[in-house]
């Protein structure tokens, strides 16, 4: 009994611990729509989608007051996408309750459409995409062979290589709303801009012309990814109607973004897990000593770091992860060698400084989970009996003393016995 | 102690006078030795009464709080004991210190001055061998106490050197109870000081020891004493610049002597050693301004010595020749000299004054320019009330020893006098240095105090003799005459010690000649002086025991206001060790680092030992920042807790509100975007927030 209630409490620790990626059972995901019956006639393959991602899936309405995302004493899911949101948000899924379950590292999938209420706005806007006026559009009175509101989008080069590898050309956006990127929000990385010819519009009254807004080209942004200082990762996307079943079967580069971004944000790929930054004195046996080091001292630093793929995790292949040893300042960064199973490993020179030094790896690529780990180790001065005893340079000063201490001896030899 | 100064005075002119030549033998003797016994028993109660007095004295912060360390710099000497404790002596000889000024570290070996800490630990370990059971913190304690009566028998040997044993009693039962030094000595108070102040005094008695007798032996024991002096406290540039001026006098008034020169030669070389074998000086025992007095001086009593000798080789016209072109020579060399300085000065922009040098000149410079020294407020000039309260009567009684001093001038009382002098000198320059002016206070009205007090007995003496000689009517004027001389002369040398031989004696005989004719106070007269006399003692003992048992028994971190103990600093603490991670950083204004690395075992950023002022600015400028601002930079330092002391609410003054505007001072004189007049309103008062335009 006691070791149940124990394994049960291991186990809620470790569910606080590892959110999202906890080991065994499989990972929930709860499926906001406004109009459940609707939205899987119309977003059916975007829906099996998810559910293909072996994840134990819940859709239920925005607005149902029934629906929670929080458990009793935890979290319920771990992912949450939100679809559309034209409704109000139900009482257990609050654009705040939205928010926290972002904040506390769990995982939010954001697709938005013109008509969105203006909570739903609100959240996006603190996961940085400002979006443009309620019902504006983007268009694009160039791009002749897409239907009216139909612009084609651009994978955003940041995005590319981690985010989005799969999704190339062919991505359209279709009924949507554009956003732009808040200068401070530097977590957040655009995914997909609109082309050079499209720009946000507000439809004109009663038939007149549409009246462009300020938004247009690279700056407009149509979807964008966002990795929180936490790892908790978040998509915010300007139109719900791109991933409808009409476009993604129409279109292979749609079908391609909602598969890459979901299983990024879903942490399926880009994940990477540090363990074990570890140090030691080159030639001793015990990593971490906790009586830190010399300056001068020889070092080795190493660090495993592994890289998951839809539960399959190895070695990272990277080879620019650097160690730092900073005081205040860094004092040494190098770049540490793979070894070639996910173990990376540099020898350094403790700087001729003493002090308390940090020595932390620090990766961040975009795309990929950051890596801030760090040791600290104190690095002492030389013990009084570490230093060298007799100095070459000083070789005269001890030819001088013997010669004083001579002639000291004969001239009291002189004095006493003559 | 009256008694025993009018025995020792007596029985010495009695014994040693030339003029008792004729009086029988063998009955003398005998009750010289009867005498001399008693005089000893006299001597060692009183001086046993001494050290009970000034222990037990300073033992009302244990009887009125508990018995622990006080104030901010006592918990790093602790806290360094308990570590030489567990540690040994080697390790911590090479401690570096990694908790506290995160993330730089501290070479405790090598940055403090280790004097206190091995003594006390070497108290500890000995009660240990001898199956004492004690906690270091009670060692620590009291360490203090016994020190401040260790102090007052190196004040009784210092001036027994100088005018004999009854200005010595007088001189140790005045230290005893001086508040100034019971301020840093009372149970608790477990500083530098609290060893320092009884290493000062007992180098002086080496040297005066040294000066009287002239053996290498004293010497020898002068350059021991001298380096735990160097060990204990940074007051030791005291010494190394009143021992030359000590010498240099002597040379200037024509008292150059081979007892001199052992003296003060080896001390000069062996003490430059000495120096530099405590690694926080180290080479600054060759380098720095401080030290320069002392190789000068040592100089000069070299080239004195050879022109003594020459003289003595030459005959008077080869000498004189040899003067004149010695002095042609140095004159030409001189005023080359003296040309390339002034070229040099002339042309360097701010002619060549350097804060260091201007600090020379001016002793207040550093405390009026240098924030950081500025803010601690016991690097203030004293208040003329601060003499009053701390020096008492001794204060008023110290220029007329001050006059004792020159009737006779020897070379140990030129040497106390030389010592008094400076020590009012740097005692108006900070509060910190009236502990250098108190013993010499107390030394110098001790000596009045026996010269007055030995008058006054004298007087008695001859009084009585008087009356007993009128009424017998035995005593012929002639020997009536040669009585009166033989007082005199022990008068004029009234409490000459019988070991400190030398020119008192000699200068003695000569002023003792028949034509000087003393005259003694009547009997009332005798009596109100001694009335006056011992009211004037009995308030000064008074005042002592009154201003340590209010006054500076406080331990600081626990209060007592209106009837209830304020004990919020250790449960502070205490919340800090029991509540925050073991490697949490902990930010706080520099005054409360060593207590929180001892009280609270966590890293601190900055402390009390103000080595670096950068950082010490750095934290400055978070304090003194907006909120956003001061997040980066606590970031930027690995700040994990900011702890901030607020007295507001029990009306505590000395809290962080109060010291703000050090900080904005510390702050800006690193970084010259904070300015303090953004800070001000109106001139009286300021603001935490900076006024932006």
């Amino acid at each position: 009994m006691m070791m149940m209630m124990n394994a049960s409490i291991l186990s809620i620790l470790l569910a606080a611990c590892l959110p999202a990626r906890s080991a065994g059972a499989r990972e929930r995901v709860l499926v906001l729509l406004d109009d459940p019956t609707r939205a899987r006639q119309g977003h059916a393959s975007f829906l099996g989608q998810i559910e293909s991602m072996g994840l134990d899936v819940t859709t239920a309405s925005t607005s149902d007051n029934s629906t929670s995302l929080r458990g009793i004493e935890d979290w319920s899911y771990d992912h949450l996408v939100v679809l559309g949101a034209e409704g109000t948000f139900g009482e257990g899924v609050t654009a705040k309750t939205q928010l926290e379950f972002f904040e506390s590292g769990r995982n939010l999938y954001l697709a938005l459409s013109p008509s969105s209420i203006g909570n739903a706005r609100a959240l996006a806007g603190r996961l940085g995409a400002d979006l443009e006026a309620r019902s504006s559009l983007v268009m694009d009175p160039f791009e002749k062979s897409l239907p009216d509101a139909t612009v084609r989008a651009l994978v955003d080069s940041d995005a590319a290589e981690h985010m989005l590898p799969d999704t190339s050309s062919d991505v359209v956006f279709v009924d949507g709303v554009g956003f732009s990127i808040a200068p401070e929000a530097t977590m957040t990385v655009g995914a997909l801009h609109a082309s050079p010819t499209a720009f946000a519009a507000m439809p004109g009254k009663d038939g007149a012309a549409p009246r462009a807004l300020k938004l247009g080209g690279y700056n407009l942004k149509l979807a964008a990814l966002v990795q929180g200082r936490n790892n908790a990762r978040a998509a915010v996307i300007g139109s719900t109607e791109m991933l409808s079943d009409a476009v993604i079967s129409r279109h292979v580069g749609n079908k391609a973004f909602a598969e890459d971004s979901l299983e990024w944000v879903f942490g399926q790929r880009g994940v990477l897990r540090p363990s074990g930054l570890r140090h030691r004195r080159v030639g001793s046996d015990s990593w971490n000593p906790a009586e830190g080091y010399r300056v001068k001292d020889e070092i080795e630093v190493a660090i495993d770091i592994e890289e998951c793929v839809k539960s399959h995790c190895g070695g990272y292949g990277g080879n620019d992860v650097q160690v730092e040893m900073y005081m205040l300042d860094p004092y040494v960064r190098r770049t540490l060698t793979n070894t070639g199973n996910g173990t990376f490993v540099a020898r350094i020179q403790v700087p001729d400084k003493y002090g308390v030094f940090k020595i932390k790896v620090d990766y961040t690529r975009p795309g990929l989970s950051w890596i801030h780990e760090a040791e600290i180790v104190a690095v002492r001065p030389f013990r009084h009996d570490e230093y060298e005893r007799f100095l070459t340079q000083a070789y005269p000063y001890y030819a001088s003393v013997l010669a004083m201490v001579a002639g000291f001896l004969a001239v009291s030899r002189a004095f006493v016995f003559h | 102690m009256s008694a025993s100064v009018t025995t020792d005075g007596g029985s010495v002119a009695l014994a040693g006078g030339p003029s008792s030549g004729p009086r029988t033998g063998a009955v003398e003797s005998k009750s010289r030795r009867s005498r001399s016994t008693s005089e000893k028993v006299a001597l060692v109660a009183c001086l046993t009464a001494i050290c009970v007095l000034a222990s037990s004295v300073r033992l009302f912060s244990v009887i009125k709080y508990e018995s622990v360390i006080h104030e901010f710099d006592p918990y790093f000497n602790y806290r360094v004991t308990k570590f030489l404790s567990k540690e040994g002596f080697y390790s911590t000889w090479n401690f570096f210190d990694s908790f506290t000024w995160y993330p730089l570290g501290r070479v405790i070996g090598g940055t403090m001055y280790p004097g206190l800490i091995f003594t006390a630990g070497a108290v500890w370990n000995l009660l240990n061998w001898m199956h004492i059971p004690i906690d270091v913190q009670e060692v620590c304690v009291f360490t203090a106490p016994v020190f401040a009566a260790f102090c007052a028998l190196a004040t009784f040997l210092f001036m027994r050197e100088v005018r004999g044993s009854g200005a010595g009693l007088v001189s140790a039962a005045l230290i005893s109870v001086v508040p100034s030094y019971i301020s840093r000595s009372v149970a608790g108070s477990f500083d530098l000081e609290a060893v320092a102040i009884f290493a000062l005094m007992f180098v002086f008695f080496l040297y005066v020891k040294t000066l009287n007798t002239g053996s290498l032996a004293w010497a020898t024991g002068l350059f021991f004493g001298y380096l735990y002096m160097v060990a204990s406290w940074g007051g030791y540039s005291f010494i190394v610049n009143l021992l030359p001026i000590h010498c240099l006098a002597c040379i200037v008034f024509g008292r150059v002597s081979y007892k001199l020169y052992v003296a003060y030669a080896p001390f000069v070389v062996m003490g430059a050693l000495a120096c530099m074998n405590i690694p926080v000086i180290g080479f600054n025992a060759v380098l720095m301004s401080e030290h320069f007095a002392s190789f000068f001086v040592f100089g000069l009593l070299h080239v004195v010595l050879l022109v003594q000798y020459t003289k003595k080789c030459l005959t008077p016209e080869a000498f004189n020749a040899a003067k004149r072109a010695t002095l042609t020579f140095g004159a030409v060399v001189a005023s080359a000299f003296v040309l390339i300085v002034v070229s040099y000065v002339a042309a360097s922009p701010t002619f060549g004054w350097t804060g260091r040098s201007l600090s020379l000149l001016d002793p207040t410079y550093a405390s009026k320019y240098i924030p950081i020294i500025a803010s601690v407020s016991e690097h203030q000039p004293p208040t003329w009330s601060m003499y009053f309260t701390d020096l008492h009567v001794a204060a008023l009684l110290a220029p007329a020893g001050l006059i004792i001093c020159f009737m006779p001038l020897t070379d140990t009382s030129l040497f106390l006098a030389l010592y008094g002098v400076t020590a009012v000198y740097f005692s108006g320059v900070m509060v910190r240095l009236m502990l250098v002016l108190a013993p010499a206070v107390c030394c110098l009205s001790g000596l009045a105090l026996s010269e007055a007090l030995s008058y006054l007995s004298q007087s008695l003496v001859v009084a009585a003799d008087e009356s007993e000689k009128s009424r017998t009517g035995s005593g012929t004027p002639a020997v009536k005459q040669q009585k009166d001389e033989s007082e005199v002369s022990s008068a004029a040398t009234p409490s000459k010690g019988k070991k400190s031989g030398g020119s008192a004696a000699r200068n003695a005989e000569k002023t003792g000649s028949p034509k000087t004719k003393r005259y003694f106070l009547s009997i009332d007269v005798v009596a109100a002086g001694f009335l006056s006399i011992s009211m004037l003692l009995a308030m000064f003992f008074r005042h002592g025991v009154y201003v340590s048992g209010n006054m500076y028994s406080s331990p600081s971190i626990v209060m007592q206001a209106g009837g209830r103990v304020i004990d919020d600093f250790r449960e502070a603490y205490a919340w800090m060790r029991f509540n925050t991670p073991e490697d949490a950083r902990i930010a706080s204004w520099w005054d409360y680092g060593y207590q929180t690395t001892a009280m609270a075992n966590r890293t601190v950023l900055v402390d009390n030992n103000t080595w670096n002022n950068t950082h010490i600015a750095t934290v400055g400028k978070a304090m003194a920042s907006s909120e956003k601002a001061a997040w980066d930079i606590f970031e930027s330092l690995d700040a994990d807790y900011v702890f901030v002391i607020f007295g507001g609410l029990i009306g505590y003054p000395s809290d962080d509100v109060n010291k703000f505007l050090w900080m904005v001072r510390i702050g800006g004189g690193e970084f010259p975007e904070i300015q303090e007049s953004d800070y001000l309103v109106r001139a009286r008062y300021y603001r935490y927030y900076r006024r932006y335009y």
